[in-house]
């Protein structure tokens, strides 16, 4: 392939910019570009335009790097790259006051990696092939030249061509923790962290054309993980094939997209969010151009660079991450005051110009839309600003849930202390450090054991313990931490530093920690005891008191920094002291309130501690000391359906008309093939997250919204199970107490069984699975009616089947009638002087179950692959404790009135108490199994024929009897005579 | 033998210097029942071929102890019938969770003060809260049933009440003396006594004592199984030991301090049994005189409080 060499050409003193001719390139190709200059001044600057064959300048086109700038003194340049696609001709400007551009020579560059640059052997300047970094330099370290990345820094390879579905070999020589790869599709759209083995080649995704390799540090309490330095990073293809940059596809001759080169990435990651939705939704890909071109397309200008003429809007999103969408000469612009603003404004012009949702993280269904003809983007004229300006959920840490969080409008933070996650920032994600005391004392804990609490006479080093409150050293040692950390993200916002109590009650004991609190009117506050428990305002002022002077300290050096710590357990209680202004305490209702009922309505679970009315007293307390500078720490996920948002919604608006800032929950745990909460309470996960930007709307508004969206075709049935849901919801008796560790199987039995709606919500969850004209929505759908079906199987219930037959036919085992029977197998083992964490059973044993309204008939089939090992009473059978192998059943009637019994292999029977002459008992064996049938007449189990409809059961089995090879098994693990709630098998006799 | 009854009937009359207590014994090969069981207290037992046959109800006499030592009680004997270990494992845990252990004979160790009225046993006044040192017997082998306690600070003397419950239960020997082997504050720390032995260690739902098959006996806790109450005194330092194993990540033990009235002081966080034995120190909150420890999800094998010198 031919280089050129351009003579010396346009120098444009008056602008400061000289640029050179245009110079034909071919996409995918590798070029080196020489340069010469004189006269360069500091702050001068080479960028490279690659226009495309019709002149337009994509965005990628620009290459206008950070550290493509011009040295004073230095005359030749060279800069490494690959062309992109579309590529035509290339363009150099050289941006510098009195600068004369000399000879410009391109040349094709082969390169055997793929990685450009990849041994920086351009030199400790020159970052080409690693266009974007942050905190990272190639530095010459022991005669070698490498690429450092400091904490939290990060660096990127630019983008390399690859054959989706193909096999590459990345290798890599570098620090901890090692190398990730990403796989961007042809728009250069992020697709996925590829996996991989170190060392081993890799595939790469299907639908990926470009790969990047990143670079970053990772916990930084691991010193080697602060720093990761890299010597040589290489990717070739297993096989020859070599990649062809994909076309574009159909190209949108209706809109484009203008984004200002050198604008925040997260400005950037929304402009191509955009397009790659507009692209799925109508089939062609607007252009993502760097300025606008001379068609008569209409732009859509994002991000701040465009917003000029905006004055009015830009004042009302400051201080803000909300957006603004405005139409102006036929042409739209999507800006915020902050970056994160165009992220949010380009999800909400697609959602109100669309059908297009983005219900759940799981990647099978994380969007769900319809395609459109064209995109008119009529409803393109508003503004929008957060109530809460900290929206956060917590839970899962994965990048999907970072993406939906980010889709949805919330900024829930990433905790650097794990290094820098570029790819959760550029969803939303906060920055920040977050810990309990304990992790900001650092390295105080070893070095003086002072800071550390005095529990029970002894100074206690572990992390899950309250420092001394009342040492000096201790507020200046969490300082000194902080401090140290605020300095390692320059030039990026950390926006929150997190200090809080580590998760219990215990406090330090040491008599300064007991002593009376002085205050300024004479009045004292006292402590009988260190029991934060009775004494919850006593600790709370003394965890305030101490960090009030830890938020003094850092007001000085940092006066916008908020620091948050959650007011939780002791510290729920608002303090007898004025809290710092920088302090942001996050108030948790927890664990008794009702979350069925706002917090407002007074209605939390008495127990001893806490009076139904606390936790209403305690937030309006706090709404009334920390007007506009309020949080809260919420458990709004309940295990099951629910209609949770309900509450939320009135907690959130509560919390706004406080001035609150922050609003908070946690429990929302990744979305993957396991079934999880998203398959019972998906809807009201995505309510809340709207709501979080805005309380004020309609919870039931949005539910609609969801259903519409989500369950094409089957919208009549979803609203009315959700419905339903809701209704049960409400009208369940107030005794029935919900929080975030309510079992799920007694929510299901409380709100869907108790109430009567379990065979209407299921059958209208069946009908909304056949109507769903949307293969996502029957996706969903399936997954709904499974959990559905799960927590049902949760309660235990065993339907026990009517079989006529069963009279005659129990005794024998080969009866086709037993086929009729409900089965329970799965059996687990119990522990004894051993535990098992409720392994599988190593024996397996399966127990079949019918009546005939007389009797209730039990076949156990055991597993035993050594019958001649057998553990049987010497006596000949009869009604003699089966001491040894056998299977066991407890049964507990209406009254609770308590059966056992038991069947050995020898025949021997027993029931305690005695049932008398009346059930009976036959034994088999088989080659590797026996079976027990057991006749037991409900007469002699319950008195009344009303009561012999339902009976708690527990079935077990012993395997040998004693030593080493003794199995006890039960039906779920839990020994026979543990009698705790939710541990019985509930018998249905139908 | 009539010497020994003699000093028993003095003891019980108050007349044993305060703060000596010696050794009861008594050996149905060779002494009666009468010199041990009191007619007040129910039928007393008939001895024939070296065994006291339990009756449905008897009671011993008042044996003197002094207030806050700690004692070891001893009784041989053996069941008969076919609720036994070795004829049912179920009766174990049946026993345990029957009222009072009353699916099998037992005896129960009942305190008195000065006053001769009857008093608590050691311990804290709270709910479900056991205080009454009990015995149950469920084997078929002769074999020695120990219960380890101690006595309420202001107790004098104490009866043995025994009830048949109307299982045949025949003891040989009884033996009440002062515990000096154990070197631990709390009773049966290592659970030497066997799998019928508790000594006031409580297991909740299907928790008991095991004996593995290497011959060691540990304490499956239960859910919030507890140990007896054992003395500690504020501002003293205590060194702990917990050995065992229990569910990964849940296994905690807590520890409760009461006052001198059993009422509850504070509840925290303990320890960590560890196979190999973790150890932590404490100090009492002011105020303390009792306490015990409660385990959840706990295989114990051994947990010793003593007084670091």
């Amino acid at each position: 392939m031919k280089g050129y060499t351009a003579a010396l050409l346009l120098v444009s003193v008056a602008l400061g910019a000289a640029e050179s001719e245009q110079l034909p390139v071919n996409p995918g190709v590798v070029y080196r570009l020489r340069f010469d200059v004189e006269g360069a001044s500091e702050g001068g600057r080479w960028i490279i335009h690659l226009r495309d064959s019709e002149g337009k300048l994509p965005y990628d086109g620009v290459l206008a790097g950070d550290w493509q700038r011009l040295t004073p003194g230095r005359k030749s340049y060279s800069h490494l790259f690959r062309a992109p696609v579309d590529a035509a001709k290339l363009r150099l400007v050289v941006s510098a006051p009195g600068v004369t551009l000399g000879p410009v020579k391109l040349e094709p560059q082969p390169s055997k990696s793929l990685i450009l640059n990849g041994e920086f052997s351009e030199g400790s300047d020159n970052y080409s092939g690693w266009s974007e970094h942050y905190l990272a330099g190639v530095i010459e370290k022991d005669g070698r030249t490498i690429l450092q990345v400091r904490q939290n820094g990060y660096a990127l390879t630019d983008f390399i061509p690859v054959v989706g579905g193909g096999r590459y070999l990345l290798t890599s020589i570098q620090g901890a923790p090692g190398a990730q790869i990403l796989a961007y599709d042809e728009q250069r759209r992020f697709l996925a962290l590829v996996e991989r083995k170190p060392g081993a080649s890799f595939a790469v995704p299907a639908e990926a054309t470009l790969l990047r390799v990143i670079y970053a540090t990772g916990h930084h309490h691991l010193e080697s993980w602060r720093t990761n330095e890299i010597v040589k990073a290489e990717l070739v293809p297993e096989t020859t094939a070599a990649p062809v940059l994909q076309g574009k596809g159909k190209e949108a001759d209706d809109w484009e997209i203008v984004l200002a080169p050198g604008c925040d990435p997260r400005e950037e990651h929304a402009a191509r969010e955009l397009r790659h939705w507009m692209t799925a939704l109508t089939g062609n890909a607007p252009a993502l151009l760097a300025e606008p071109s001379p068609r008569k397309t209409r732009k859509i200008f994002l991000g701040r660079a465009w917003a000029d003429e905006f004055s009015d809007d830009r004042k009302a999103l400051e201080g803000t991450d909300g957006f603004a969408v405005r139409p102006k000469h036929g042409n739209l612009y999507l800006f915020g005051a902050h970056p994160r603003g165009a992220f949010y404004g380009v999800h909400a012009l697609l959602e109100r110009n669309s059908d297009l949702i983005w219900p759940r993280p799981n990647v099978g269904f994380s969007a769900i839309f319809s395609k459109v003809e064209e995109l008119t983007l009529e409803d393109s004229d508003f503004l929008s600003c957060p109530v809460f300006r900290d929206r956060y959920i917590s839970g899962s840490g994965d990048l999907k849930c970072y993406k939906w969080k980010g889709r949805n409008g919330l900024n829930s933070p990433w905790h650097l202390h794990k290094g820098n996650n570029c790819l959760a920032w550029l969803n939303g994600a906060q920055l920040g450090y977050s810990g309990s005391y304990m992790f900001w004392l650092d390295k105080a804990r070893e070095e003086d054991e002072k800071v550390l609490p005095l529990i029970d006479g002894q100074r206690v080093n572990n992390v899950w313990r309250q420092p001394c409150y009342t040492y000096p050293g201790t507020p200046a040692a969490i300082l000194a931490t902080m401090r140290k950390l605020l300095v390692t993200l320059p030039g990026r916002e950390m926006e929150y530093l997190h200090a809080t109590i580590a998760d219990n009650w215990t406090v330090c004991g040491c008599p300064s920690c007991l002593a009376p609190i002085p205050f300024p009117d004479g009045r004292s506050l006292t402590t009988r005891s260190s029991d934060a428990t009775k004494e919850p305002l006593f600790f709370s002022t003394r965890n305030f008191r101490m960090l009030n002077q830890v938020a003094e300290g850092l007001a000085k050096d940092h006066p916008g920094l908020q620091l948050r710590t959650h007011a939780y357990i002791f510290t729920a209680e608002p303090p007898g002291v004025p809290l710092h202004p920088a302090i942001l305490p996050e108030f948790a209702a927890y664990p008794t309130q009702n979350l069925r009922y706002p917090i407002r309505s007074g209605k939390a679970q008495k127990i001893d501690i806490y009076d139904e009315g606390i936790w209403k007293r305690r937030f309006e307390a706090w709404g009334k000391v920390r007007k506009g500078a309020l949080g809260s720490f919420g458990y709004y996920y309940p295990n099951g359906f629910n209609a949770v948002a309900d509450t939320a919604a009135e907690d959130f608006q509560a919390l706004a008309e406080f001035g609150g800032v922050q609003v908070h929950t946690e429990g929302f745990p990744g979305d993957r093939d396991d079934l999880s909460s998203w398959d019972a309470d998906g809807i009201e996960k995505w309510v809340m997250a709207k709501l979080m930007w805005d309380p004020s709307r309609d919870p039931q508004a949005l539910r609609a919204d969801y259903i519409r969206r989500v369950y094409r075709g089957a919208e009549t049935e979803m609203a009315a199970f959700y419905q339903l849901i809701r209704d049960a919801w409400h009208q369940a008796p107030e005794t029935v107490f919900v929080n975030c560790h309510t079992p799920a199987s007694e929510i299901f039995q409380n709100l869907i069984v108790t109430p009567g709606i379990e065979e209407k919500a299921k059958v209208l969850l069946a009908d909304a699975e056949k109507a769903a004209t949307h293969p996502l929505s029957r996706e969903i759908l399936r997954r709904h009616r499974a959990e559905f079906d799960r927590l049902a199987a949760s309660l235990g219930r065993v339907m026990v089947p009517y079989v006529e037959e069963s009279s005659n036919e129990w005794r024998e085992a080969t009866s086709p009638h037993w086929e009729k029977a409900a089965i329970v197998e799965g059996f687990r083992k119990v522990d004894d002087w051993r535990n098992f964490a409720k392994e599988a059973s190593a024996h397996s044993t399966k127990v079949r179950v019918m009546h005939d309204r007389r009797s209730l008939y039990l076949r156990f089939d055991g597993a035993d692959g050594d019958l001649s090992g057998q553990v049987k009473p010497s006596v000949p059978a009869g009604r003699v404790f089966p001491n040894g192998d056998r299977f066991e059943v407890r049964l507990r009637n209406h009254k609770g009135e308590d059966f056992y019994l038991a069947v050995g292999p020898g025949g021997h029977a027993f029931s305690e108490p005695a049932l008398g002459g009346d059930w009976e008992t036959t034994v088999t064996a088989g080659e590797k199994s026996w079976t027990a049938l057991l006749a037991i007449p409900l007469s002699a189990v319950a008195a009344n024929e009303a009561e012999r409809t339902a009976f708690r059961v527990k079935l077990g089995r012993i395997y040998r009897l004693r030593g080493e090879e003794r199995e006890e098994s039960s039906h779920d693990g839990s020994g026979l005579f543990n009698d705790a709630k939710g541990l019985w098998l509930d018998f249905q006799l139908q | 033998m009539k010497l020994r009854w003699l000093f028993l009937s003095l003891a019980a009359a108050g007349l044993v210097v305060p703060g000596v207590t010696r050794a009861i014994e008594v050996d149905f090969s060779r002494d009666t029942a009468e010199g041990l069981f009191e007619t007040a207290e129910g039928t007393v037992p008939k001895v024939s071929d070296g065994f006291a046959t339990l009756t449905v109800r008897a009671g011993t006499h008042l044996l003197p102890v002094v207030g806050g030592k700690k004692y070891k009680l001893e009784i041989v004997a053996r069941a008969e019938g076919d609720f036994v270990v070795e004829e049912n494992d179920r009766a174990h845990i049946l026993t345990l969770q029957s009222h009072q252990h009353r699916l099998s004979s037992t005896c129960e160790v009942v305190f008195q003060n000065a006053d001769r009225k009857e008093i608590p046993g050691f311990g804290a006044d709270i709910p479900g809260a056991r205080t009454t040192p009990r015995l149950f017997f469920l084997t078929k082998q002769l074999q020695t049933s120990v219960a380890v306690f101690y006595a309420p600070q202001d107790a004098t003397g104490l009866r043995l009440r025994f009830r048949s419950n109307d299982r045949i239960t025949r003891i040989a020997s009884l033996r009440l003396a002062e515990e000096t082997e154990e070197n631990s504050l709390i009773p049966n720390p290592d659970f030497r006594y066997g799998e019928l032995s508790y000594s006031g260690w409580h297991p909740q739902r299907d928790g008991r004592l095991y004996t593995r098959p290497d011959g060691k006996t540990v304490f499956h806790a239960g859910y919030g199984g507890s140990s007896p109450f054992f003395p500690l005194a504020e501002g003293i330092t205590y060194e702990v030991t917990a050995t065992g194993t229990g569910e990964k990540d849940k296994a905690t033990i807590q520890i409760q301090y009461f006052d001198k009235d059993g009422k509850s002081l504070l509840t925290r966080f303990l320890i960590r049994p560890d196979p190999k034995g973790a150890t932590t120190r404490l100090t009492p909150p002011p105020g303390t005189a009792s306490a015990w420890i409660v385990l959840y999800g706990v295989i114990l094998e051994e947990f010793r409080i003593n007084r670091v010198n």
